[in-house]
């Protein structure tokens, strides 16, 4: 056993909340989709990952690009964590809280849709193993 | 602005091995982290090659917390329904100096983190290098929030990204077409279960890397390497292949088609899911590497493009070791010049090729256009295991000698003029 394994999320601090972004038995809070989890999707892997929320997204879409330049929409291809999606008026949507910080998106989004930094110090996926 | 002699942006294996270097020899470094730990933002697929890292700070192998020592290699070529396994056991792989050991990131950075603190450096975690700053072509230190430090030399270790280096102009930004995405999961098992199911004495580990069916013959591969008491099982796509494919197909499902795989379900069987992770991997290879250096800064690690993917080794973490113990002796050389000018930190690449840096990506030049080709992970996969079945195969052809079965087996399979022209290009990996 690895020294610093430790009960999963057991970090939680109360302000900034160690959650997992994916609430159990609700599936992911994909904004503007009301579908619940997707069966074989990857919700129950970011489930077990420590994250520390920021309230600030740190991923922002273009969306206005998305809609009329982008044809290929390589976001929702290459992201491990499935956080991409296309809500009911056709708009881009991402997930970010349950990023896990690879860039695939941002170095495929040849249309310059994404403002995408790191989650600020301290914020976001904490692995504890990988 | 708060001045330090040296900054390193990132508390990554690099980063932490160039502070260690310089905190060692009394230079005044703090190293930025943005997890909350050394190690909470990194991710390897799982393998150290330590081996070439025993001359660059010896004292550190010695303690450093390894999961296993690889004892045991295992590459599978998957298609057409059949698994073909190449498996090397050899005790030169182990013995009192292992070649290389599986390791977690968590662990291995937060030792080497210990180490650099213990030596001097000062490392503040939960904190950003949001952008370099910089005076006319020089690099004079990094802003951080409202928070700016000034340094004589700042030693970029942010990563494959390159967010604040890519922002400053000093690299170019990321490209889909040079770059892979891996993720994996890390799967709990008891460590008997492990031994049994690799074969594997007590304490000893396995890598085993899967061509073929993985990527659905895109290329890249799979990959499974036994931690003391978890396995990490994952895969690795080519980012241009994965985003052009017209089929809507989407990464992580090559995961979960892999771990359903009937080669690979037994493997993890009973298992359970204790992480997901996921990396950018740069495969451009030495032709598309940035200039590592220049006015008061120094690149290392996969900021500096410091990866080789060489189909049977897969490196990082060494090259990433041995390049930040690189940037610390330039960084020291500079400080003894009282000048960190680009030319005397350009001192930075001699000491990259002093140690095997420079020449591991040398040799690796001809690698990234000889797997592009797909017919490696989507052809030939499938055509070994095809070969080799004509010999376990009974049927009613009573003719059919060993010698016979081979030759028509390699004429089916391997005898065409494409074939051999792949193998030819296979000659620099």
């Amino acid at each position: 056993m690895s020294e610093e394994q430790e009960p999963k999320n057991a970090e939680s601090p109360a302000p900034e909340g160690v959650a997992s972004p994916v609430p159990e038995g609700s599936g992911a809070p994909t904004p503007g989709s009301a579908e619940g989890p997707k069966p074989g999707s990857v919700d129950a892997k970011l489930g077990v990952n420590v994250f520390k929320l920021d309230q600030q997204p740190h991923i922002e879409i273009d969306i206005a690009i998305c809609r009329t330049v982008c044809t290929v929409r390589a976001c929702l291809q290459v992201c491990p964590a499935d956080l991409y999606a296309v809500n009911d008026e056709g708009d881009m949507t991402v997930n970010w809280e349950g990023c896990l910080e690879c860039g695939a998106c941002l170095i495929c989004c040849d249309e310059k849709a994404l403002s995408w930094h790191y989650p600020r110090g301290g914020f976001g996926v904490q692995y504890r193993m990988s | 602005m708060e001045k330090v002699e040296c900054i390193v942006v990132g508390g990554g294996l690099a980063g932490l091995a160039a502070a260690y270097g310089l905190a060692r020899d009394g230079v005044e470094v703090m190293v930025l982290e943005r997890g909350n730990y050394a190690g909470a933002k990194n991710v390897t697929g799982g393998r150290l090659y330590v081996r070439p890292l025993r001359r660059i700070y010896p004292e550190l192998w010695e303690e450093a917390p390894f999961e296993r020592p690889v004892v045991r290699e295992l590459i599978t070529m998957l298609g057409d329904g059949a698994a073909t396994t190449v498996e090397l056991a050899s005790e030169r792989l182990a013995g009192p100096a292992p070649q290389s050991y599986t390791v977690q990131r968590a662990r291995l950075d937060q030792f080497l983190a210990d180490k650099a603190t213990e030596a001097g450096a000062m490392i503040v975690t939960d904190m950003q290098a949001d952008e370099l700053l910089r005076e006319g072509d020089r690099v004079i230190g990094v802003r951080a929030g409202d928070d700016e430090v000034g340094a004589e030399v700042t030693i970029v270790a942010e990563g494959v990204l390159g967010l604040t280096s890519g922002a400053a102009g000093l690299r170019e930004q990321p490209r889909a077409a040079d770059h892979a995405v891996g993720f994996k999961e890390v799967i709990e098992l008891p460590a008997g279960v492990i031994e049994d199911r690799w074969r594997l004495n007590e304490g000893e580990g396995a890598a085993q890397l899967f061509m073929g069916e993985v990527t659905r013959g895109m290329t890249g591969g799979g990959f499974l390497y036994t931690n003391r008491t978890s396995v990490a099982l994952g895969c690795v796509v080519a980012m241009e292949q994965l985003r052009t494919r017209t089929d809507g197909l989407e990464a992580w499902q090559l995961l979960d088609e892999f771990k359903e795989n009937a080669q690979i379900k037994p493997l993890v069987r009973g298992g359970e899911l204790a992480e997901y992770s996921a990396h950018a991997v740069f495969e451009g290879g030495m032709d598309k590497l940035p200039r590592p250096y220049g006015a008061g800064y120094l690149l290392a690690g996969e900021a500096a493009g410091f990866a080789l993917n060489a189909l049977v080794t897969v490196r990082g973490m060494d090259l990433a070791i041995a390049s930040g113990w690189a940037a610390a002796r330039a960084a020291l050389a500079a400080r003894a010049a009282a000048d960190s000018s680009a030319a005397t930190l350009a001192v930075y690449e001699s000491f990259l090729r002093e140690t095997f840096v420079m020449r591991a990506m040398e040799a690796g030049r001809g690698v990234p256009q000889a797997i592009e080709n797909r017919r490696l992970f989507s052809e030939y996969p499938g055509a070994v295991g095809r070969f080799l079945e004509g010999f376990f195969t009974v049927d009613d052809d009573s003719a059919a000698t060993l010698l016979r079965t081979s030759l028509r087996g390699a004429r089916r399979e391997f005898l065409k003029v494409e074939t051999l022209k792949d193998l030819w290009s296979l000659r620099k990996v």
